[in-house]
């Protein structure tokens, strides 16, 4: 693996709520090294965002609560710095884009200012600089006309368009990171090519490393150099992406590999697992995945898996994965 | 085809007029003169990007809404002109999966009484044990364990199950299935596919398959209609569609769904199409896709081309599809 860039350290995030105490983000450990374009995948309310917001130091509180864990980004524990420190760091060293564009950005604002309030935020430019840093941002996220476009509001573009404006507000400090929360979920499937290969080339120009939080496997596959499987709550796998998806090693992403239906190739029988995820208020005491597996043993039901690592970059939680 | 189709859509068009008598903002055309056939026990699949004009189709005929002109058949007979009782009773044959089963359920009655009104609506009195084999067929059992629960105890896979189990209750011969599966997890989405395609086997009803995604398509699919912009670019056998997409459109889609593996990622050709989809209200002249194709000519603005077969069952509305490179995404 590259230099690291971002270690997480036994990660975990908790959400006080009237049912009980929701266990969103357990024992996450994460990595992400310079240049790399790392994944993190798995199925609706399986702790991906929660992730994402605990690194980020954005988890609401309440109901939400880090309960343990480091997050080293480029040497510095996170979770020590103060609000305004840390406030410093999102937006100037980690860049984020998210799935709905329309909650981050201000419907009142121009394009103009809502890009140069975040430069105006985090460095030192005279007002014509900034509005120069401006266009030329419009410009490499590709967006036609960016003259025309800067003094335009949010609700005047299509989808697309707004994820390129997310993109470009994400690079304009020109972070080190950036991480992106399904930012292609909501677009159809051309634009989202187009967005994937965008972000790709962005992040390659820049030297800055990814991490993309999709549901999506196929996304994974395209766009990703290497993987974390997550289940409720815990990541069960890590592989570089060929690895993953060449020889999956856990019980739930094998299942998963095999649901997935591809426009590659039919499929007279179908296969699916059968079914569904654990409540996170009160997750199995063994492995959380015991109901649903095929492997699954005695010592599944009594004692959850620990962390087996098979080299650098792979790893497996599991009692009986597949060697 | 030998038997005769059980749905005929023939020059369906229709216009939203948005606004009031005097509003400014164009109509727009929705669905554009599009006609296609589904035989009995077949799987249609309807696929196109957002707004393209899928589930105004799916609405017209469930006759949700009227069309603008044009006409839909249904086992025979026009559903706009049968007098009311016969179009009672050809409906019971129509049914329709929504992508939102908690928008389609309502909320405050149990699952028994949900199951159980098409057959009281049908005047069937001992319903009880054909409400609990209903539960049985899509996976839900034992059915004591969720006849008296409401809809929001249920997960969506669930509720998805809810809603297919009440489609199937009178013998359906078409079931119109609008994203059924798409706000669910890709392993509930598996469960539910396998149960639609059980089904079909058991009862040779058929489906029409409203669906952005590919993957599940080609799975499901025994024909493919591609929309764009409310016409029909091409239909055709699924493994034409997937394996020789003729239009540059279709080839598009196709390079750009992304394939859960990464050697091929790698190595398919991609086509990146250019811009985003222009608005219904203001389709472009000519070829409504000149705009992005990669392979457009002056004549493609000019002069709009008309759904023509290359072959028997695969027609294709392009003036240069014989350009478009049919390997494009493989
Ligand atoms: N504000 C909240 N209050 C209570 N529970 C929450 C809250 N936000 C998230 N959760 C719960 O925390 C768990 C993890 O949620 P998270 O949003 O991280 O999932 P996710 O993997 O991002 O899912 P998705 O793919 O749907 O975005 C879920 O079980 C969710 O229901
Ligand atoms: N009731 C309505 N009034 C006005 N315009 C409408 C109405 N319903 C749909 N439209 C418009 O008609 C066009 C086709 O919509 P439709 O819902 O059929 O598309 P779709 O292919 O199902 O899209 P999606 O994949 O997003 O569901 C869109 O431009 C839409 O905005
Ligand atoms: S630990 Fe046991 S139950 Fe969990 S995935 Fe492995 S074999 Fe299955
Ligand atoms: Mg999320
Ligand atoms: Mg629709």
């Amino acid at each position: 693996m590259a230099e690291a860039l971002l270690v997480v350290e036994g990660l975990n995030t908790v959400l006080n709520t009237s049912e009980g105490t929701v266990r969103a983000v357990t024992d996450v450990s994460v990595e992400i090294g310079k240049g790399e374009i790392v994944g993190i995948v798995g199925e609706s309310g399986c702790g991906k965002s929660m992730t994402v917001m605990s690194i980020m130091g954005l988890v609401p509180s309440p109901p939400g609560e880090v309960t343990g864990g480091r997050v080293m980004f480029d040497g510095t524990d996170l979770r020590t710095l103060s609000g305004a420190e840390m406030q410093k760091t999102r937006g100037r060293r980690i860049g984020m884009i998210f799935q709905d564009p329309m909650t981050f950005l201000n419907p009142v604002l121009t394009i103009e200012s809502q890009i140069s309030e975040m430069l105006r935020h985090h460095l030192n430019l005279t007002k014509a600089e900034r509005r120069e840093r401006v266009i030329d941002l419009l410009r490499r996220v590709r967006i036609p006309d960016p003259a025309r476009v800067v003094a335009s509001y949010p609700h005047q573009l299509s989808g697309g368009m707004r994820q390129r404006i997310l993109i470009a507000t994400a690079i304009s400090c020109d972070p080190e990171l950036i991480i992106a929360d399904e930012p292609t979920t909501a677009l159809d499937v051309t634009v989202q090519a187009q967005i994937l290969e965008l972000l790709k080339e962005i992040i390659h120009d820049m030297g800055s490393s990814l991490l993309l939080i999709t549901h999506d496997l196929g996304v994974v596959a395209e766009t990703c150099d290497r993987v974390y499987v997550m289940y409720a709550g815990k990541v069960v796998e890590e592989a570089p992406v060929d690895e993953l998806f060449r020889t999956p090693k856990h019980p739930y992403t094998q299942g998963l590999l095999a649901s997935i239906l591809r426009a590659d190739e039919r499929r007279d029988e179908l296969y699916a697992l059968d079914g569904t995820v654990p409540n996170l208020v009160d997750v199995p005491v063994g492995c959380a995945f015991v109901d649903r597996c095929a492997k699954a043993t005695a010592i599944c039901e009594t004692a959850g898996p620990g962390w087996t690592r098979n080299s650098d970059v792979s790893g497996v939680a599991c009692w009986n994965y597949e060697t | 085809m030998t038997t005769a189709p059980i749905l005929s859509v023939e020059s369906l068009t229709k216009t939203y007029r948005s606004g009031g008598l005097f509003s400014t903002t164009p109509p727009v055309q929705a669905v554009a003169g599009v006609s296609f056939d589904i035989a009995p026990g077949e799987t249609l699949a309807l696929v196109g990007e957002s707004g393209c004009g899928k589930s105004t189709i799916g609405r017209v005929i469930m006759n949700l809404t009227d069309p603008t002109s044009g006409h839909v058949v249904f086992d025979g007979s026009d559903l706009a002109t049968l007098d009311a009782k016969a179009a009672l009773e050809t409906k019971t044959h129509l049914q329709m999966i929504f992508q939102d089963p908690f928008g389609s359920l309502n909320p405050r009655k149990t699952v028994r009484q949900i199951l159980s009104q098409p057959f009281r609506v049908a005047g069937i009195s001992n319903w009880e044990p054909r409400v609990l084999d209903l539960l049985r067929v899509v996976g839900m059992t034992p059915p004591e364990r969720f006849v008296n629960r409401m809809p929001h105890e249920f997960s969506g896979g669930q509720r998805q199950r809810i809603a297919i189990a009440r489609a199937f209750a009178l013998q359906p011969k078409l079931i119109v299935a609008d994203e059924c599966v798409s706000a669910l997890d890709v392993s509930v989405r598996a469960q539910i596919l396998k149960l639609m395609k059980r089904l079909q086997q058991e009862t040779q009803v058929s489906y029409l398959f409203i669906s952005h995604d590919l993957g599940v398509v080609r799975s499901m699919a025994h024909r493919v209609a591609v929309m764009y912009l409310g016409r029909l670019v091409e239909i055709g056998p699924v493994e034409q569609i997937f394996n020789a997409p003729a239009h540059p459109y279709t080839q598009a889609l196709l390079s750009a769904s992304p394939v859960p593996d990464p050697e091929r990622e790698r190595t398919k050709r991609r086509i990146i199409l250019r811009g985003d989809i222009p608005s219904p209200s203001r389709p472009p002249s000519g070829c409504r896709f000149h705009t992005r194709c990669p392979i457009a000519r002056p004549l493609c603005s000019e002069r709009e081309p008309i759904l023509e077969a290359r072959s028997a069952d695969h027609p294709v509305a392009c003036h240069f599809s014989d350009l478009a490179k049919a390997d494009a995404w493989t």
